[in-house]
């Protein structure tokens, strides 16, 4: 194989990783995993676009770390490690919002900090990678998770704040209709459930659900 | 403060069933999820959470009483919940080494995820949003969640069964539907008690 078609097909094979992660199997729709933040504290698009930030900020790091020392840890030792690093990152996140964004927005959502540090999202991607092509996909399938969450978790609280609030950003609009009940978690888990149908319906997908 | 048996009574079953922390905050929803899809092993890991839960929430507990309700220690509160379970897994590491026999390899496969769940870290954090103040309602109240997430869970287990089934839609299949399950019982459990505000 020539060097130039090895690079399309590694550009290929690593668009695919990353689609996949982003939206054909986004862990969110697909797996459920990390939907606790969203059926909570996805009401307003400012929430949700400070947790979608807050788990890109701790998964991506993670992965990098535990690719280059993952694989000399014990199996236990892992997931106390991710933790661990996560919440460190997490809690200096926690003082910059306190500090210089809104100590009203660290106080609501300081509840749901530690939930993604430890969400199934950040802990299955604490994996070991080896050897560069291995590396880099699984860097891509990271960047992927973490904006497919983000997508996933701006889409809900947009619509939610639209509905409760008849505002976007806190800047009013002209909705329709305005009703608190889209805060309550049964909203947020039916919006969840139709936004993976619609998914799926979209890419066709066939494989059924992976047990983890 | 003294809290009567009745009371105490009352919030346990109200955290089991009407008040669930799965159905009013979607804590541990995640997880309900992905053990009712094992099917195996579901009651060993509904026990290690009861126990790390409990002594997690005590812990968290007497170390806000400590700390008061200041802005910093508001900051390091997260930090607390989660350095608490941390010494707790290991703990439970030591306690329960791997390849001893067949039971404790079970336990240990399932101690990080139990360990780690959000019911474990997020309870003592909602246990002072909510200002529940003395040690006894907070144990019942974690008590009563971990109930309700194993009644809920064989529930869940049984319908994610009928989930598969060919005359659901291919797009519905599985978990879109498991999601759309879990409104309907969180809309159907709201309205019987006035839902949890977080936020």
């Amino acid at each position: 194989m020539s060097r130039r078609s090895a690079r399309t097909s590694a550009l290929m094979r690593g668009g695919r990783t990353f689609a996949d992660a982003f939206l054909i199997r986004n862990h969110v729709l697909v797996y459920a995993v990390g939907i606790c933040p969203i059926i909570a504290a996805g009401i307003k698009l400012s929430y949700g676009l400070l947790l979608a930030v807050a788990t890109a900020l701790i998964l991506i790091p993670i992965h990098l770390i535990m690719s280059l020392i993952g694989s000399r840890l014990t199996a236990w030792l892992r997931p106390l490690i991710s933790v661990g690093i996560g919440t460190l990152i997490l809690t200096g996140l926690g003082w910059v919002v306190y500090r210089f964004i809104s100590p009203d927005l660290f106080t609501k959502l300081y509840v749901f900090f530690p939930l993604i540090a430890v969400s199934a999202l950040v802990t299955n991607r604490a994996g070991v990678s080896s050897g560069p092509t291995a590396f880099g996909e699984a860097t891509l399938d990271t960047v992927g998770s973490a904006l497919g969450f983000g997508l996933v978790i701006c889409v809900v609280s947009f619509v939610r704040e639209i509905i409760i609030y008849g505002t976007i950003l806190d800047r009013p609009v002209n909705a329709p209709f305005t009703s608190p009940v889209a805060a309550l978690p049964f909203f947020a888990f039916i919006l969840l459930g139709l936004l993976a149908a619609f998914v799926r319906s979209l890419f066709s997908w066939n494989g059924g659900d992976r047990k983890e | 403060m003294t809290v009567s048996f009745t009371a105490l009574l009352l919030c346990l079953v109200s955290a089991a069933f009407t008040q669930n922390l799965v159905f009013t905050t979607g804590f541990g929803s995640s997880e309900l999820m992905r053990v009712t899809r094992q099917r195996h092993g579901f009651s060993l890991y509904c026990a290690i959470l009861t126990v790390f839960s409990l002594l997690n929430v005590l812990i968290v507990f007497f170390v806000m009483r400590w700390s008061g309700a200041s802005p910093v220690a508001r900051i390091f509160r997260p930090l607390t919940a989660i350095a608490s379970a941390m010494v707790l897994y290991l703990i439970a590491i030591l306690l329960v080494p791997a390849n001893r026999n067949a039971v404790f390899n079970r336990i240990h496969r399932l101690l990080p995820s139990a360990a780690f769940n959000s019911i474990v870290i997020g309870f003592p954090l909602f246990i002072e949003r909510q200002a529940i103040t003395d040690a006894a309602t907070a144990l019942v109240t974690v008590l009563g969640c971990c109930a309700g997430f194993y009644i809920f869970g064989i529930l869940l287990a049984e319908i994610a069964r009928l989930m598969d089934h060919p005359d659901i839609p291919q797009a519905f299949r599985g978990t879109p539907a498991m999601l759309l399950v879990l409104g309907i019982l969180a809309m159907a459990l709201g309205g019987i008690t006035p839902p949890i505000v977080l936020l």
